[in-house]
């Protein structure tokens, strides 16, 4: 049994690429939990996604043993946190189950605008921080510049920051000696009633859904009766236990304090949603740990399968994901165009992409993703208000008073010779700057008022793109603002396609529409006849391409050599009409559809 | 015994053009003799996978064939001819180039039994001929194609329609197309293959092409230059008989037909392909290539082929069909029944059905206008 009082359980913070996983790993090398051999890299990303990206996605958590120096053995709970702006909640649960937070600073790049937010959310659940000075062994590191930039723009001491190499290995163990020294044991009441906070939770086809707690209060075993306390749900505790890596550890008991998991047969996903407190059925707890909310998602979108039959199979496959994922949400929806689907609620676009790339990776499934859009207060002449997220179901003209889009706070932290070029791209998404300030001689913050649709197009792309990378953007909303918006119709031979439709600023539809249509014609193969691609707001016409009748599409040769190479190019070809949709008699590739997201990127 | 065709690959080139894809290079005629050898003991290795065929094709193609010794296709040929079996009436053809030519030449091969040849052309329009990289001008061409007529009555001539403009250089005109075909008829020549240019990968074109330094020819021009070649062409006394070849009566490429009924043939020389029974199971064909690195060629002494493809009876029937429509007449039933002991209409039912509906064939399976211009959708179908 672990003595409360030496249990740490402790969150890595760091901007993307500031060397968190690696980090990670060296703590899992040095307390001897893997050799370095066992250890594919990055062990905590273990999503494909992850390590490709370079991003974590769901929260991990594993336990390790310190022997401190003191003389004391220590149990260390390393929770990895999700990195991006898109999934802040997930972010606040873990650092709820955490009493500090390791923050790793780039000694070449510094502070960057999602650490502090990250760093800022810590504060404000009570974390004490220990920063983290990495890459230490690189020619461009300024330790003693980032030392002071943590001083000054923090606020945290820092003159005892561990200055150290992940990749080099160097002054890890500095690190695992600051951490029992300066984070504090769990607190709580080992008595009292239990107590646990879900911060994740993954779904076991054999076990049901795994459930990852902080013990706050009590304990709890096997055989207990559990209780969800936002839904009331009760489950007999099939197993607890805690994590090695890449897999469980069965243990008889979770005590106050301790990270671990709970299994308990359950089948119903919904029912352990990140941030609920579980208790148990017969010995309660009065009230819930605090800060339990219910996700609101930002970005909405249509996910259809290219292959109407697939339509349960992504539904399945929907409800799987959901489970490790309580921001997602989704109802059936269908379009003239596309069938049955869904429409999905997402943080934000990485999100959406995410679960995009996860039902074609894990599940196999063919997809079409309709236009995102934001949730829209639309207000009827009787001052009545209804949410829109669908722009197919945007009322009649004549039906809407006025429309309010949702505007958010955007922060963007960035080396001072980019600020011309993040004015105009801000400008051009309807940006209106707030104030500048110097964190230091180089770099500023800047702040603008920006409205949520325009950040969800792509911007952080751009925003990457047009600063070579440096910029790090972090946003929340600020609440609803009236705007001048209309719906972008697209008619392809004469018939509207609801599912390219969307909402669009009133001064930008013009060229927005003009480019979709240019677009569409690039992708868009030709037919036996003309297509007309029309871009349309209330009828009128604001752009016209044509795809042109006739192209070649006939091999000139084919003799013996060749044939095999030729089959296969027929092949090519024929599964990709297969990956297309039918409009009336017009063919769409799958590729449209995201040409009309990324309009940007190609700047 | 089976008839079957025989192809002889050349790859040496004065000078490779650029949207050329084929197995060649330029120069490196310094291995010219050392690879006559070697395709010589090609032939003596294969003795056995001639054996049950008869060979009324010969086909000597490349690269250019007319840019090495003739001496050395002499003793090819002649080393063929002694190891495999040869019809009496036989269709020999050897690809040549303006600018490698002579008199001499031309002498040998007609001695040597060829009795076909084929010349390309490409253009007469000097700008894109120098713009695509051949090395010879229309005045070479013209001269070539004139000397050819007094040592050959069976003659093709290759030309390509819908050439790009490459580095500065405007897209072929209806207007020079034109002229390419005036220069036909005037010559009299009995077969002429028309491709139109194909943009491939890994080619000079290709690259200039994603370096913004190609105009494309526009896509409708290329459809009206192919409707123009084949209207007059017809109205010239030409058989549109495959998707870009056209004959007098009588001269049919009898080697190339082979490709397109599903006929046997023996690829010899620096990456060929074969297509022959398997010796496990006739109904199954084996479809491989040769080596296709000249180096590793010359030192072969298996010569292992560098890929085999196993192609079953469902299959074959599949290609037979795919390759069938390439003939404007369509695949032919008589013949797919003698080889597949099948009726092709039963086979193929709701496919033919499709095309039919879809105005792309008509009910003798021939194709119809719209069929040429889609053809890659009847392709498709098949693979």
């Amino acid at each position: 049994m672990n003595k409360q009082e030496n249990i740490r359980n402790f969150c890595i913070i760091a901007h993307i690429d500031h060397g968190k996983s690696t980090l990670a790993d060296r703590i899992l090398e040095k307390t001897g939990v893997l050799t370095q051999r066992e250890m594919e890299d990055q062990v905590l990303d273990n999503m494909d996604l992850e390590r490709e990206r370079g991003i974590t996605i769901k929260a991990q958590a594993v336990r390790l043993n310190y022997q401190g120096q003191d003389g004391n053995e220590y149990v260390y709970n390393l929770i990895d946190t999700p990195g991006h702006v898109d999934f802040n909640y997930e972010v606040s649960r873990t650092l709820a189950a955490c009493e500090g937070a390791i923050l790793v600073v780039d000694a070449s790049q510094g502070i960057e605008a999602q650490t502090l937010a990250n760093v800022y959310q810590a504060i404000d659940h009570n974390l004490d921080i220990i920063p983290v000075i990495n890459k230490i062994d690189l020619p461009a590191a300024q330790p003693e510049v980032v030392r002071k930039e943590i001083e000054d723009v923090i606020g945290l001491p820092a003159d005892e920051a561990p200055l150290i190499s992940a990749k080099a290995g160097i002054g890890i163990e500095d690190v695992l000696e600051a951490i029992y020294k300066n984070i504090p044991g769990p607190k709580g009441d080992p008595q009292a009633p239990l107590k646990a906070l879900v911060f994740d939770s993954y779904y076991d086809a054999y076990r049901g859904v795994i459930v990852y707690v902080r013990i706050k209060d009590g304990s709890v075993k096997k055989g207990d009766t559990i209780r969800f306390m936002s839904t009331g749900n009760a489950y007999v505790v099939t197993d607890v236990g805690w994590f090695k890596p890449g897999a469980l550890q069965s243990s008889d008991c979770l005590e106050c304090g301790e990270v671990g998991y709970i299994a308990a047969a359950i089948k119903d996903i919904t029912d352990a949603t990140v941030g609920d407190t579980i208790t148990l059925s017969d010995r309660p707890a009065k009230d819930p740990l605090p800060g339990y909310k219910k996700v609101q998602p930002m970005v909405f979108c249509g996910v259809y399968p290219v292959d109407g039959a697939d339509y349960e199979a992504l539904r399945e496959a929907l409800f799987k994901l959901k489970l490790n994922d309580a921001s997602l949400t989704f109802e059936p929806e269908t379009s003239q165009a596309l069938g049955f689907g869904c429409r999905c609620g997402f943080l934000g676009l990485l999100h959406l992409e995410i679960i995009q790339e996860r039902l074609s990776r894990e599940f196999n499934l063919d997809l079409i993703t309709t236009t995102p859009s934001v949730i829209y207060h639309v207000y009827a002449p009787d001052g009545s208000m209804s949410t829109l997220d669908n722009p197919s179901n945007m009322p009649d003209p004549t039906k809407i008073e006025h429309i309010e889009e949702p505007i958010v706070k955007a922060m963007i932290m960035t080396p001072k010779e980019y600020v011309g070029n993040i004015m105009e791209l801000t400008n051009d998404r309807r940006g209106v700057f707030i104030n500048m300030d110097y964190i230091e001689e180089n770099r500023v913050m800047m702040t603008f008022e920006m409205p949520l649709n325009e950040v969800i197009y792509d911007f952080f792309d751009s925003l990457k793109s047009r600063t070579r990378g440096y910029a790090s953007l972090d946003y929340e909303m600020l609440g609803y603002r009236a705007s001048k918006l209309v719906k972008l119709d697209i008619y392809l031979n004469g018939s509207v396609v609801d599912a390219l439709s969307f909402i669009v600023h009133e001064e930008k539809a013009y060229s927005r529409g003009r480019r979709i249509a240019e677009k569409l014609k690039e992708v868009i193969p030709r037919h036996q006849f003309e297509v007309p691609i029309q871009a349309c707001i209330g009828g009128k016409i604001i752009a016209r391409e044509t795809v042109k009748a006739y192209r070649k599409d006939v091999l000139a040769k084919c003799y013996g050599g060749d044939i095999t190479r030729k089959k296969k190019l027929l092949e090519k070809q024929k599964e990709g009409k297969k990956r297309m949709r039918q409009f009336g008699n017009v063919e769409v590739p799958q590729e449209a559809f995201l040409t009309v997201l990324k309009l940007d990127s190609n700047n | 015994m089976e008839k079957a065709g025989l192809y002889i690959h050349i790859p040496f080139c004065v000078q490779k053009c650029l949207y050329c894809d084929f197995l060649s290079f330029s120069g490196r005629f310094q291995y010219a003799k050392q690879y006559a050898d070697q395709v010589c003991r090609e032939i003596e290795f294969k003795k056995d996978w001639g054996k049950k065929l008869e060979f009324d094709s010969v086909f000597i193609g490349g690269g250019t064939p007319s840019s090495i010794e003739p001496e050395w296709i002499a003793q090819i040929l002649n080393k063929a001819r002694t190891v495999f079996s040869f019809a009496p009436d036989s269709e020999i053809t050897i690809e040549v180039n303006p600018g490698t030519l002579s008199q001499a030449k031309l002498k040998a091969y007609s001695e040597m039994g060829i009795n076909r040849v084929s010349m390309g052309m490409q253009s007469t329009s000097d700008r894109l001929l120098h713009s695509i990289g051949r090395v010879h001008s229309k005045e070479e061409g013209i001269h070539c194609a004139l000397t050819l007529a007094q040592y050959f009555t069976n003659r093709n001539i290759d030309l390509i329609s819908g050439i790009p403009g490459i580095d500065g250089e405007q897209p072929q005109t209806m207007a020079e197309l034109q002229e390419d075909l005036a220069f036909i008829t005037a010559m009299q020549v009995p077969h002429v293959s028309i491709y139109s240019m194909i943009t491939e990968p890994g080619t000079p074109l290709y690259q200039l092409t994603q370096e913004n330094k190609v105009i494309a020819c526009d896509d409708e021009l290329e459809r009206q230059m192919y409707h123009h070649i084949r209207e007059y062409l017809i109205l010239n006394g030409y058989d549109h008989y495959e998707v870009s070849n056209f004959a007098r009566p009588g001269y049919v490429c009898k080697h190339n037909m082979k490709y397109w009924q599903g006929s046997p043939y023996l690829g010899i020389g620096l990456g060929s392909a074969s297509f022959l029974p398997w010796d496990h199971n006739s109904d199954t064909y084996v479809r491989s290539t040769n080596e296709t690195d000249l180096m590793k060629y010359l030192d072969q002494v298996e010569f292992a082929p560098k890929e085999e493809i196993l192609i079953p009876l469902d299959e074959r029937r599949c290609e037979y069909m795919m390759l069938g429509f390439r003939r404007i007449k369509g695949p032919d039933p008589e013949l797919y029944q003698s080889l597949f002991q099948q009726d092709l209409y039963k086979d193929f039912d709701s496919h033919l059905s499709y095309l039919h509906t879809m105005e792309y064939i008509r009910s003798d399976l021939s194709l119809t206008k719209k069929g040429m211009d889609y053809a890659n959708h009847i392709f498709e179908m098949f693979v």
